[in-house]
């Protein structure tokens, strides 16, 4: 019966989300602060019932109840823990139920956290982010139903897929996720706003925060993502330009561009249209993404046109979300005024400049990663578009953007002086000029692309520092005042200097692996030696074994440099016979300076010899290190003060009791 | 109605009563809460950002012109709002339309049961693996229980009435089906000695002797299989396992032998069939000989003629026309292509046999012209045509 009130809880969230979006919606237009006050419950209550909805699934799987369909396809009774658990949101179902929980929860905390909100804008947010809800509701009730149940129940489980016990596999949906739905508050507050017919300063300031959170968990997401395959998939590559991998790009671009131009909003009274623009966009490539991976359609339009059922339904819902979302914009737009007004050099150029770029690029991405469906659907065959496409065109693009970058942060509003910035910044240019030349002296060779990506990491790196110090005026007073301006630097500020720094650390990993890898493919017999970037790999030997549900290779390398002993590497080919389905556990062993990565092929005849694959990953582990960077600088971003404003009152003497029940938003 | 669903129902009554107070909420707890006009929440950020200009100067982050400029741009803004709530006198805000509201709170817990009531199954109680398990053990251990109540009861019965013959033979299958291989064999040695020496009994026996010690078949147990098959040539059981003493004594090629002479005797699809050839193969393939061109022992040979004999004619005068019969029909469709060919060469054959003997049936001729036809023997059809056509 647990399951069946994990099913019930499921369908009350979906009548309490159809009540969340019409009451509020009708009484902010009306004016009925009554109507209007339902908001706050009902967003609470149908986050409660999702929650029980999750946590009934969650249950079902842990005790492998395999009277419930869903686990009887995802699960196994001989699973870890776990993978018992990351099963409930490692499938197409259980998936969703992830989706609108994490809806419900962020629609929630904006119940809860909102008292700084204007109630009509709360109510309409609450209420445009409740009908998301009911649409992917009724998507999971009528299609894909996770409480579905089985009679007899089944003896066991199906779900024992070994490539997907993983725990870089198992933690970066819900990131993903996290990242995805969170746009949707953004979703949710550009389409009341332009209900409303209003975007000021203020709305700019509420929205900020809940695009910040999304766009971390998002980097997170990606960040886990790329990891995984890199680790997994056993050949030291971290990024594919898969349709999937871009299904999560799209929505990290426009949501960067989100981020940015809000600020222009909030300072300047101006950009306002477009903001409104990223909002959907940001979204509606959320949903795109979550077509692509969910419908099938990547696999193959004509399976997908097969068993359209699912695919049809979440085509249906991208059409009147986005379809319905760019009426509103076409008809209510143009009436957004904006009273700003900027020169093409200050601080509002640059990141317009930053938009333009990072739009474009998304468009790109859009572009190579929907191409090859559109001619697969009018018949023009199978074709992929890769790396080399998306090498062409997007990275070029980026490069003026970085360079850009550096400036943007030392411009000042409105109107500002190139030179004038390029003298503030004389620093960052004879550093970056002096540690280039090192670098390139001690490297000497290395493909042009590359050589590029590292100045431009090291610029920067270097520019964002020399912003830092320019604003506590380090060299330029008593250095014990610069260490207490250091420490009254705003959270928003020091967000800023983070994010950029983790770019800048993110951009040198991807230089340095994209253009020093050096990979060394052989047949080793035990006892030989492969040089590798500076670092010998000595074959120890390898041994068959068996493990829990799998049959298994370990290679061992012992790593020398010069002589001195670095560490043994052991890797590992496994082979999971039930499934038919090879892994490889690559060995990784991360240096400052870049990872040493082995794995272990297929024996070479009797007399133990093995085809190896050894590489040196140079700066691989920057990038994960510098998303994290990024990560936390938009978490330490969010927790500045200025997003506790407290809410207003008229009749603050009079109203004590109110201004106390209204007192979460107060600072 | 089951404990499961009554517990459902109580949960769903539980979040029911929940829903409807969240929603109930805001209509019996509405204060009339003097609400702050739109413009007085842009105001308060206006005011922070001032805040933020000050502490930007005083950082030195904004040089004093850039300040200024940056305050009167905001000044001008919350210029703007004053002047905006001032005309639109947003505090009459109405409140009207509770009973509305009340419907929309009820409506939704009921739309949820109707909608559950069409999608759910809240007879299904939940099954956790662990549990399932648990009852699954507690029945088997309960069914061997009730056996071992049985046999006690069977033992005790068997104390006051030592001559009862299928008492005893009745314990030994029960002692045999409960793996006590030892128990059934001194159960069986009774009932055996009580029917004064049952052929049947005898191979029971021999067979439980023989488990008992983990399936080598002793010299006792193989004096009683011998006895048996005496008794009765065609006895397959005995026949295995004189088979199995051959081989355990290591005369594979008496054991193969065995095993042939018992595939001999065995009509098609009869169960042991699939054990005996696997025997045969293996006996074969260790003494690296064709089990193929083994052929049975003359007296089984003998036997399985007799065997077929009767068959056929229980055949014969079962059926009225000698046409397949549908057990025929039956084999032929779960029968290899060689094995099918075979089955209608013999039909035919037989069908010519009945011919010899009874020339004068007209149809019976044009049956067996029919019947050359499809198998390709013409010459032989056209012969049975002529004869039909002599005949009036």
């Amino acid at each position: 019966m647990i399951a069946e009130a994990g099913h019930f809880a499921l369908i009350l969230a979906l009548f309490i989300a159809i009540v969340q979006a019409s009451l509020p919606m009708v009484g902010a237009h009306h004016g009925n602060a009554l109507w209007m006050s339902f908001d706050k419950p009902s967003a609470i209550a149908q986050m409660l019932m999702v929650s029980l909805a999750f946590a009934c699934l969650t249950y079902s799987h842990v005790v492998s109840d395999f009277s419930v369909l869903n686990v009887v396809q995802n699960s196994h009774s001989m699973k870890p823990m776990l993978y018992k658990v990351a099963g409930v949101w490692g499938n197409h179902e259980g998936s969703l139920v992830l989706w609108v929980f994490i809806l419900a929860a962020f629609g929630s905390a904006v119940a809860i956290f909102g008292n700084n909100l204007p109630p009509t804008l709360r109510a309409r947010v609450l209420a445009v982010q409740a009908l998301i809800s009911v649409g992917f509701y009724l998507f999971m009730l009528l299609t894909s139903n996770p409480f579905e149940r089985v009679f007899p129940a089944a003896m066991d489980g199906r779900g024992l897929n070994p490539l997907l016990q993983d725990p870089g596999l198992a933690f970066h949906p819900p990131f993903l996720y996290l990242g995805y739905v969170g746009f949707s508050m953004a979703f949710s507050f550009a389409i009341a706003a332009l209900i409303e017919g209003r975007v000021d300063a203020a709305w700019a300031r509420w929205v900020r925060p809940w695009t910040l959170a999304a766009w971390s968990f998002l980097t997170i997401g990606i960040g886990l993502g790329s990891w995984w395959a890199y680790y997994e998939l056993g050949w030291g590559g971290w990024w594919f330009w898969d349709p999937v991998e871009n299904a999560s790009f799209m929505p990290w671009l426009a949501g960067t561009a989100l981020l940015h131009s809000a600020i222009v909003v909030e300072k300047r009274d101006t950009m306002k249209t477009w903001t409104i623009f990223l909002a959907i966009l940001a979204f509606s490539l959320s949903l795109l993404g979550t077509f692509l991976v969910r419908s099938g359609v990547l696999t193959s339009v004509h399976a997908f046109a097969t068993d359209p059922e699912r695919g049809v339904f979440i085509l249906l819902l991208l059409v009147i979300v986005i379809g319905g979302s760019l009426t509103l914009f076409a008809i209510r737009g143009p009436a957004l005024r904006s009273t700003g007004i900027f020169k093409p050099i200050s601080r509002e150029g640059g990141l317009l400049l930053n938009n333009l770029v990072l739009t474009t690029g998304c468009a790109v991405v859009l572009l190579g990663t929907l191409y090859p469906l559109f001619l697969d659907a009018v018949g023009g065959g199978k074709v992929s578009v890769g790396a080399p496409f998306f090498n062409a065109v997007f990275i070029p693009l980026m490069i003026p953007m970085f360079v850009a970058m550096g400036f943007g942060p030392i411009l000042s509003w409105k109107r500002s002086d190139l030179i004038q910035a390029a003298l503030r910044l004389k620093t960052a240019f004879i550093l970056t000029g002096l540690i280039c030349a090192v670098i390139l002296a001690l490297l000497n060779h290395g493909p042009f692309l590359a050589i590029v990506g590292l100045g431009l990491a090291m610029w920067l790196f270097v520019a964002t520092l020399v912003e830092l110090g320019e604003r506590i005026r380090l060299f330029k007073g008593p250095l014990k005042e610069s260490f207490g301006r250091l420490f009254s630097q705003t959270r928003a500020s020091w967000g800023m200097t983070l994010a950029h720094s983790g770019m800048a650390i993110v951009i040198a990993g991807m230089a340095g692996v994209g253009g020093w890898k050096v990979e060394k493919i052989q047949v080793m017999k035990p006892g030989d030696t492969v040089n590798v970037a500076g670092y010998d790999y000595k074959f120890i030997g390898a041994r068959q074994g068996q493990g829990p549900n799998y049959t298994v290779i370990e290679g061992k390398f012992e790593v020398t440099q010069d002589g001195q002993h670095v560490i043994v590497l052991s890797a590992e080919k496994r082979n999971y016979p039930v499934r038919q389905m090879p892994t490889t556990e690559a060995a990784i062993h991360s240096l400052f300076s870049g990872d040493l990565y082995a794995v272990i092929g297929d024996p070479e005849g009797n007399d133990g010899k093995f085809v190896t694959r050894l590489y040196f990953n140079p700066l691989v582990a920057w990038m994960w290190a510098g998303s994290l960077i990024m990560a936390f600088g938009a978490f330490v971003s969010i927790s500045d003060r200025r997003y506790r404003v407290g809410a207003p009152s008229r009749h603050k003497i009079k109203n004590v009791k109110v201004v106390e029940a209204s007192g979460i938003g107060q600072t | 109605m089951s404990t499961a669903e009554i517990h459902f129902w109580i949960i769903a009554a539980i979040l029911v009563i929940l829903i409807l107070g969240f929603l109930c909420w805001p209509i019996l707890n509405f204060k009339r809460s003097k609400n702050a006009p739109r413009e007085a929440y842009d105001i308060n950020v206006y005011k922070d950002q001032l805040i933020e200009i000050e502490t930007d100067l005083e950082r030195g982050l904004l040089s004093l012109d850039q300040g200024e400029a940056a305050r009167i741009e905001i000044k001008r803004r919350m210029l703007a709002a004053v002047d905006m709530s001032d005309k639109q006198n947003t505090s009459t805000m109405s409140e009207h339309g509770r009973l509305i509201l009340t419907f929309f709170s009820i409506s939704v817990p009921l739309g949820a049961i109707l909608l559950y009531l069409t999608l759910g199954s809240p007879t299904q109680p939940d099954q956790p693996f662990a549990e399932r398990e648990a009852i699954n053990v507690t029945l088997q251990t309960q069914q061997q229980q009730n056996l071992i109540q049985a046999t006690n009861k069977m033992v005790k019965h068997l104390q006051s009435n030592p001559d009862d013959l299928r008492g005893w033979t009745l314990l030994a299958r029960s002692y045999l089906s409960n793996s006590r291989y030892a128990d059934a064999a001194s159960a069986f040695s009774v009932a055996y000695q009580l029917s004064g020496g049952k052929p049947d009994l005898a191979v029971d026996y021999a067979e439980a002797l023989s488990l008992a010690k983990n399936s080598v078949v002793t010299e006792e147990a193989h004096a009683l299989f011998m006895k048996a098959l005496e008794n009765n040539k065609t006895n397959a059981k005995a026949r295995y396992y004189l088979g199995m003493f051959e081989a355990q004594r290591g005369d594979l090629l008496s054991a193969l032998q065995a095993w042939i002479d018992l595939l001999a005797l065995s009509q098609k699809g009869a169960p042991w069939l699939p054990i005996v050839k696997e025997k045969i193969d293996q006996a074969a393939k260790d003494l690296g000989i064709d089990a193929a061109t083994i052929e049975p022992t003359p007296e089984v040979q003998a036997i399985a003629i007799g065997i077929q004999k009767a068959y056929d004619k229980a055949q014969t005068e079962n059926v009225a026309t000698p046409g397949p019969t549908t057990a025929d029909v039956k084999a032929a469709l779960g029968m290899t292509k060689e094995d099918r060919n075979e089955m209608i060469h013999s039909m035919v054959e037989r069908l010519a046999a009945k011919m010899k003997e009874n020339p004068k049936d007209k149809d019976g001729w044009v049956r067996l012209e029919r019947a050359y036809r499809v198998i390709g023997e013409t010459a032989l059809a056209n012969e049975a045509a002529a004869n039909a056509a002599t005949l009036p």
